[in-house]
């Protein structure tokens, strides 16, 4: 279909983003491969030791350790990350007049930065004068739950930040797809019998499925990377309940000094990224042609 | 008609109601910075004493005109440069079917899982090996990189499902070059992509300290985020909330009215029309 | 309508111009009396050791880092006063100053190290700390310095490595407890404790009285550090000073009894509801506001919280400090007295950057030079240099206090960085219920032996 000519001018099209891509992204992460193979305390010098630092990783067991939070805390992020952005972008698009007004508010917590928005939520999560405590003591109950302080909750509870700072721009990645989808779909779906919810359900939703695989993707890759609430929020704690992969391997290269120990759990950690990442974007692809 | 109406009211309240609750902690943030720069009580007392204080001071130890030149020169260059290079990449791998393609597409995916975190020492000797260290071009050259995985992986789908290939063949038979099918009928048709990616990639490259923290020595080439570092304190001296806040918000606000322009491209009209094209 | 806009812009300008004018005199006048001024002082101090000193030979720009000291004055040490004054001094020496938070600090400096530029000054923590960058020989031996000896040697020793003195002290530091002393009154307590079942008495009085006896902010995981590393320095060292040093023998180690009883001193604290509940989910400053509001008589903190915790909160009372007595009745007691960090010098810099580092330093420790006058107003550690008391009552009262018995520097000094957040994390553990003080031992002692190693 395409001929070699056009597939050329194509090819010469990606060239630019490729420099980019290959001088600062590829040939650092091949560094850091190389560097996990060493015993570089990230100064001075070191020596090649081979895959001595991955027997050790699998020994202690660290890449299973800290990969049991870090799905966790993707699952929430993917999940209710989704489920609210869809649902804002859904009556975003909905025609009010005071629609240009909401379409600003909303993104407004992207707007801050991770350390501010970190601070903020911990006057929300404070056990006895926080936000929650105060709402649950207004309703009468005082048993209010230590947040960010349980084994249990901590993980979520960064999560949700999370959720609520890139809603905005998974919102807003969803609004873009909306405007994909012209009025007289809908329209004729109404004409069909359709109600507004069967419509959602019917025909956005199904319409919107391309960008749902964009949005799901986003949420994958930013859980698995998740770090700056971890850091900013628990600091991987209570003990380790919510030490994530990312804020792990952040630790053993520079808290702890092991750069190449670290290097190495990064590196086993990428290609476990990747192989889920591919197998749910194929999964995801595969519905959209269904859909 | 007039139940149109009262679902509107209904809604619009509901919304009211939601944002309200949504955007709370960001009240704690906008009392605070009005705060006197001394009063740390709880944050959650909302009504204190005013003051300018904070506004004043974070405005002068940020040097506020000159970072906000370089945050712009920085911004603008990078998303300008990104677009530039994701859309031509994006369209490309979009419209390479076959292995080509789905080996570019999972090429440049892979770059997303990639946290700046972990190899950021090579990222580092990169930089300097390229003599670029403590000019503005180090941290566009990242920002643009780390920006591009998932910008073209959004606006490649975007063509897919947006953007009927029909059109593009019938203005090749017409004789039109690649080039000027992209320029002429891609681009206007992938505008929403294009306005959203120059928000959500925009958005973080304005706030990121990152980058600018490891490549960025000289004061005077300091952003804003980077400047709101300097009220942030440690295990021993206690962060400036107060500023910090007010820091925030002067820093917020250009984008915000940004923002508040480039929100009116989802409105339905602006695109509606280039679908229909 | 035309021309009066024209000449309505023309006298604007007209006058702009005349008042730039007089405004730029005004200025140059200005200028030429601080001279003359500065000028006459320098004739009657006179006598500094700097005063000799020439300026480098061509212009040169001098980087400098430095952590974060949040201030609210007008003009900050490091960042304004500091670039000034040598500026004004070395007409040739610019100084730019780059300031970032701790953790951002640490991972800069040695990122840029690792990739062969460093900063020309910078400030570094002790002893094991500063090791890594002492053993790649990126900083420089600072033993010739001329002014070296006017610094505390006791201090100085935690920047020496193998009988090189690589740092130059910028202060000490302890950490200590704050407390409320109208509460402690209130229950009976007219002085601090001195043992630990004084403490535990006054833990117990005071939550009998209603009292939150102790606050911290363990969500900081951190803190969790001033409070045992206070506990431990009686309880390790008054028996064992060398107790740091055999740790790498192996004669000594986390899982010996002393650091047992230590975690279960600090455990029996939580377990006896004397430190807030749900300690956990506050953060350091949300605790440091409980204490300075009168909502809990005690917190676990440092000389360097003085500013912070000082503030007027909603209470108003009177503060005291104490190093928490973990000693038995009779026991010997050792308090926690430690050196806040020192200025360092790249190795990694030209000859010419590190003449005029030479100047600077020579010039910042010259007890006649306005800017040493600058550095002793300004920083917020306790200066350990001949001659220089602190301006602060209340420091000066604690270190006199205890000034003749033993002191131990922060414990993680000592130790490989990373046992020290091991030991936090587990102990939130044990805040939790989930561990005991000896999986905390047994973990610091494996983190030890996978870093030491």
């Amino acid at each position: 279909m395409i001929d070699k000519r056009i597939r050329n001018v194509l090819l010469v099209f990606i060239i630019p983003a490729l420099a980019f891509y290959v001088i600062f992204w590829i040939s650092p992460v091949l560094m850091s491969f190389y560097y996990g193979l060493t015993n570089w305390r990230g100064l001075g010098t070191y020596d090649f030791i081979g895959l001595t630092n991955y027997e050790n990783l699998i020994k202690q067991g660290t890449l299973f350790d800290s990969m049991g939070n870090t799905i966790k805390y993707t699952l929430f992020v993917v999940i209710w990350g989704n489920v609210q952005a869809l649902a804002l972008a859904l009556i975003l698009n909905m025609k009010l007049r005071a629609r240009g007004v909401f379409r600003t508010i909303f993104y407004i917590p992207a707007l801050f930065s991770t350390i501010v928005v970190a601070f903020l939520w911990s006057y929300v999560y404070a056990p006895r004068f926080g936000m929650i405590s105060e709402i649950f003591s207004m309703l009468g109950i005082s048993d209010a739950p230590n947040l960010l302080g349980n084994r249990a909750t901590s993980l979520f509870a960064a999560a949700f930040v999370e959720t609520w700072k890139t809603s905005g721009t998974m919102t807003i990645i969803y609004l873009a797809g909306l405007q994909n989808i012209s009025d007289e779909v809908i329209e004729s779906a109404k004409i069909d019998g359709c109600t507004g919810w069967q419509a959602i359900r019917y025909v956005k939703i199904p319409m919107l499925s391309n960008t749902i695989t964009v949005n799901v993707m986003l949420g994958l890759i930013g859980g698995f990377k998740s770090f700056d609430y971890i850091f900013a929020l628990t600091s991987g704690g209570p003990g380790d309940s919510s030490s994530t992969l990312m804020y792990t391997i952040y630790k053993m290269a520079f808290v702890e000094m092991q750069y190449g120990k670290a290097e190495a759990l990064a590196a086993m950690a990428f290609v476990f990224i990747l192989v889920v990442s591919i197998v749910v974007l194929t999964i995801m692809k595969r519905k959209e042609l269904e859909a | 008609m007039k139940k149109h109406t009262r679902n509107e009211i209904l809604v619009t309240i509901a919304l009211i109601v939601f944002f309200l609750i949504f955007l709370s902690p960001i009240f704690i943030a906008l009392f605070g910075s009005f705060r006197e720069m001394t009063d740390t009580s709880n944050y959650l007392r909302l009504f204190h004493p005013i003051s300018l204080e904070s506004y004043t001071t974070a405005f002068e130890r940020m040097s506020y005109f000159r970072s906000l030149k370089n945050s712009l020169l920085i911004t603008v260059i990078s998303v300008v440069v990104l677009l530039t290079c994701c859309s031509m990449a994006g369209y490309a791998i979009a419209r390479l079917r076959g292995k080509l393609g789905s080996f570019f597409q999972i090429f440049f995916l892979a770059g997303m899982i990639v946290s700046a975190q972990m190899s950021i020492i090579p990222m580092y000797q990169v930089v300097n090996s390229l003599g670029i260290g403590n000019t503005i071009i180090a941290p566009i050259c990242l920002y643009v990189t780390s920006a591009l995985p998932f910008s073209i992986f959004l606006y490649t789908n975007f063509i897919k499902s947006g953007v009927p290939y029909s059109l593009e063949e019938a203005a090749r038979i017409d004789g039109a070059s690649i080039p000027f099918t992209f320029v002429r009928i891609v681009i206007p048709l992938t505008k929403p992509a294009l306005v959203s990616l120059i928000i959500t990639q925009g958005v973080p490259i304005w706030n990121d300290f990152f980058f600018g923290m490891l490549f960025l020595s000289s004061p005077t080439k300091k952003t804003l985020p980077l400047m709101m570092l300097n009220f942030i304190g440690d295990m021993e001296n206690a962060t400036q909330w107060n500023m910090l806040f007010a820091a925030c918000f002067l820093s917020a606000l250009p984008i915000l009215i940004i923002y508040a322009f480039l929100q009116r491209y989802f409105v339905g009209g602006l695109t509606v029309g280039a679908v229909k094209g | 309508m035309k021309k009066k806009l024209i000449s309505l812009l023309m006298t604007a300008a007209m006058v702009g111009s005349m008042m730039s004018g007089i405004v730029a005199s005004a200025s140059e006048e200005t200028e030429a009396a601080t001279e003359a001024a500065s000028e006459a002082a320098g004739e009657s101090t006179g006598g500094g050791t700097s005063d000799s000193l020439e300026d480098v030979s061509e212009p040169v720009t001098l980087s400098l880092m430095v952590t974060t000291r949040p201030s609210t004055d007008a003009k900050d040490f490091y960042l304004d006063l500091l670039p000034e004054l040598v500026h004004e001094r070395f007409p040739n020496i610019t100084i730019e100053v780059e300031q970032l938070p701790t953790d951002q600090y640490k991972q800069t400096v040695r990122l840029r190290f690792a990739s062969g530029e460093g900063p020309d000054l910078f400030t570094w923590w002790a002893q094991k700390q500063a090791e890594d960058l002492v053993m790649a020989e990126y900083v420089r031996d600072l033993s010739d310095f001329s002014l070296l000896d006017k610094f505390d040697s006791t201090i100085t020793e935690a920047y020496t490595f193998d009988g090189k003195v690589y740092g130059l002290p910028l202060g000490t530091s302890f950490l200590t407890t704050w407390y409320n002393k109208d509460m402690f009154a209130e229950v009976g307590y007219d002085t601090y404790p001195t043992n630990w079942d004084e403490f535990i008495d006054v833990c117990q009085k005071l939550k009998d009285a209603g009292y939150t006896p102790i606050t911290c902010g363990d969500n900081s995981s951190f803190v969790i550090q001033f409070a045992m590393y206070q506990i431990g320095a009686s309880e390790i060292y008054a028996e064992n000073p060398d107790f740091d040093d055999q740790l790498y023998t192996g004669e000594t180690s986390f899982t010996d009894q002393c650091w047992v009883d230590t975690v279960t001193k600090l455990q029996y604290l939580y377990d006896n509801g004397y430190v807030v509940e749900d300690s956990l989910g506050l953060s350091q400053d949300q605790s440091r506001q409980l204490f300075i509001d009168g909502e809990a008589a005690m917190i676990f903190d440092g000389s360097f919280g003085y500013t912070q915790l000082m503030n007027q909160g909603a209470a108003d009372f009177e503060r005291g400090m104490f190093c928490v007595p973990s000693n038995a009745e009779g026991e010997d007691f050792v308090w926690n007295w430690t050196s806040a960090n020192a200025l360092f010098t790249s190795n990694l810099s030209d000859d010419l950057h590190q003449q005029a580092c030479d100047l600077v330093m020579q010039y910042w420790f010259d007890e006649a030079s306005p800017l040493f006058e600058a550095w002793v107003e300004n920083t917020t550690d306790i200066i350990a240099f001949e001659g220089v008391s602190d301006s602060r009552d209340m420091i000066n009262e604690y270190l006199e206090r205890y000034q003749d018995y033993q002191s131990v520097e922060n414990l993680n000094n000592a130790w490989p960085e990373g046992v020290s957040d091991e030991m936090c994390s587990r102990f939130q553990e044990v805040i939790t219920g989930d561990a005991t003080p000896e999986d905390v031992c047994q973990a610091m002692q494996d983190k030890f032996e996978e870093l030491a190693g």
